[in-house]
């Protein structure tokens, strides 16, 4: 039996990917399950998915904690989350990786085998949106072998209808494209993910046992999801104030979903890192275009 | 605006907005959430001695994920279909502790909120129940015009034409077959002291229509235009584009029934063709130029009827 656990976005479309797989591999005669994890948590968010290959009938329901193969469809979520979390010794990681940022990944590859590729370029090029679920089961493919890509043609026509031959091809494309790097092995197995500090981004999610739940289940506790930090959501930018131009008006404030936008010391207005989102809103109704979008670096 | 003689309340200037804030940050709404963003205006406008009853919904469930909540006022989260009856309950209840002196703080504003769903569907006659009872209470209705909670599935305020998951595209489906519930209309027929349409997009309007409410004695109901881009299928930063262009085009016309007399904002003398409108968004992307018509000759004959409402109202008072 086989583990792999997907790592992306809300909307990126993890849990269909994760599901593919498991439609092919039953074509395929094998005994497979996919299910997802997510909370109420909306685009953008980071969310899993969890996918048992195996020649043989699964009794396992739970969640994979300690995965033979990570597959992460966006590489900026290796600064918020543990994608390395629990992978086995020798495991794989296939990662979704621009060329050009390909040897900010090289610390992972002393303890893992890495596939990259550039998923978000194969569906553009293929589907002419970057939407790269499909072009991440290509990369699978080919480091893990696993399933024919041949056995995709009917779960991706069954799911996409008009649009299964070119997510078929964005798949063929990342297939041919992915490169393999095997674990250069030197260094001791320790995850660099252990560097970073993740306390304060991620809520590890627990269940409350009944006794410990306030009388009538109330929440005591005015606005604590301030603790919940979304701005590990932002995929399209950050907004950049130009002070020059800015009239103070207090549009942008207003026009905030988040309520992310506040005046400094200065009486400068700034947007709060912690919880923008990103949506881009404020930038596109500055009266002044003070605000613009920018494209943060990530690793 | 003259029909603002008939109702006194304390106006939000642009100088002067409130810096009270009803939710706290990390809320669990998509990024440029139009409806999260209106409820954020509305609660500014009304401020801290609030109390809020929630229907299930986006906003019930982006804003509480157990154990952890963004609001910063009492709320209560109750099922779709009694939100309205539990509004009556909390302010039958505190007109009777106030009456025996158990309470004092009389100028609590009691807030009901609901989606589409909630409120045209599943709590519509709980709803019309509490209308016709005189609660005194606001029903402030976020129509996103879809179940989006639960993913995009059709309501009766879902617009005809539309995508939706429960009416997709194809051979034998087109989008939705039936028209828009005009909820705002349905709501000034229960006789209700205040009814306004607003958006997001217009938010010192927003906040003014829900301190009008707040102020009038007996339910009042305000409906919200709340851009959805996940459901609307359209990018994130368009939510306050979209909702201008909903007014512009006359697609949402904005205007308010004051004690049974209308108050309609007629924004410009040249509206934009709903074209406009239907352009922006991808679950309109299939509409034939025949649909746009449709629309078009629609919009136009609900503006004139709205005027002439407007007209009749001026004409009860003997002005011309």
């Amino acid at each position: 039996m086989i583990e792999i656990r997907f790592h992306g976005r809300g909307g990126q479309g993890s849990v269909t990917a994760a599901e593919l797989v498991a439609q092919a591999a039953i074509n395929e005669g094998k005994y497979a399950q996919a299910f997802p994890s997510f909370g109420p948590e909306r685009r953008g968010a980071p969310v899993s998915a969890f996918l048992r290959v195996s020649d043989s009938q699964i009794f396992l329901r739970e969640k994979i904690e300690a995965p033979d193969v990570i597959v992460v469809l966006d590489a900026s979520l290796i600064e918020l989350v543990d994608v390395f979390s629990g992978l086995k010794a020798g495991g794989s990681a296939v990662m979704n990786c621009p060329p050009h940022k390909r040897k900010s990944l090289m610390p992972w590859n002393e303890s893992y085998r890495l596939v990259t590729v550039d998923a978000t370029q194969a569906a553009m090029n293929n589907i002419g949106l970057p939407i790269a679920n499909t072009a991440m089961i290509g990369a699978l493919l080919k480091g893990m072998g696993l399933i024919k890509l041949d056995s995709f043609q009917m779960p991706l026509q069954t799911r996409f209808g008009r649009l299964a031959e070119k997510n078929f091809q964005s798949m063929t494309q990342a297939f041919h494209d992915a490169q393999i790097a095997e674990p250069s092995g030197e260094a001791p197995l320790s995850s660099p993910a252990q560097e970073l500090d993740f306390s304060g981004i991620i809520e590890k999610e627990a269940l409350m046992a009944w006794k410990s739940l306030a009388l009538g289940g109330d929440i005591l506790e005015p606005g604590n999801s301030a603790r919940f930090l979304t701005g590990t959501w932002r995929m399209t930018g950050k907004p950049v104030f130009h002070s020059d131009a800015c009239t103070k008006c207090g549009l942008c404030r207003l026009f905030c979903p988040e309520d992310a936008i506040f005046r400094d010391a200065d009486e400068q207005f700034i947007y709060n890192e912690d919880y923008c989102k990103g949506c881009g809103q404020c930038a596109r109704e500055c009266p002044k275009g003070a605000i613009t979008m920018e494209e943060e670096a990530w690793v | 605006m003259k029909a603002d003689k008939h109702l006194e309340f304390e106006k939000i200037t642009a100088k002067a907005l409130p810096e009270f804030e009803a939710l706290s940050p990390g809320h669990r709404a998509c990024p440029g959430c139009g409806e999260m963003l209106a409820l954020r205006q509305a609660l500014k406008g009304l401020g801290p001695n609030t109390i809020v009853v929630n229907a299930t919904g986006c906003i019930e469930v982006v804003s509480t994920p157990f154990p952890q909540t963004a609001w910063n006022i009492p709320w209560m989260h109750v099922a779709f279909e009694n939100a309205s009856a539990v509004g009556s309950g909390v302010e039958a209840a505190r007109r009777a502790l106030l009456r025996k002196g158990r309470l004092t703080d009389a100028d609590t504003t009691i807030v009901v909120v609901g989606g589409d769903g909630g409120t045209s569907d599943i709590g519509f006659q709980s709803l019309s129940g509490a209308l016709e009872r005189g609660h005194n209470f606001i029903y402030l209705c976020f129509d996103n015009e879809a179940y989006m909670n639960t993913g995009v599935q059709r309501s009766s305020a879902t617009p005809e034409f539309a995508w939706t998951t429960t009416c997709p595209l194809g051979s034998a489906s087109s989008g939705k077959t039936h028209k828009k519930k005009d909820l705002p209309r349905i709501m000034a027929a229960h006789d209700i002291p205040y009814v306004a349409t607003a958006t997001p997009a217009h938010p010192l309007d927003l906040m003014n229509k829900v301190r009008k409410g707040a102020a009038v004695k007996g339910p009042a109901f305000i409906h919200i235009f709340s851009p959805c881009p996940t459901g609307w299928r359209m990018p994130a930063e368009r939510s306050i584009e979209i909702a201008k262009v909903a007014v512009k085009s006359n697609i949402y016309p904005l205007y308010e029934v004051i004690h049974g007399e209308y108050v309609v904002k007629r924004n410009s003398k040249n509206p934009l063709p709903v074209s406009e409108y239907f352009k922006l968004q991808g679950r309109f992307k299939h509409l034939t130029a025949q649909d746009v018509r449709t629309i078009q000759d629609r919009v136009d004959a609900t503006m004139d009827r709205l005027l002439s409402y407007a007209r009749l109202s001026d004409d009860t008072k003997g002005r011309p």
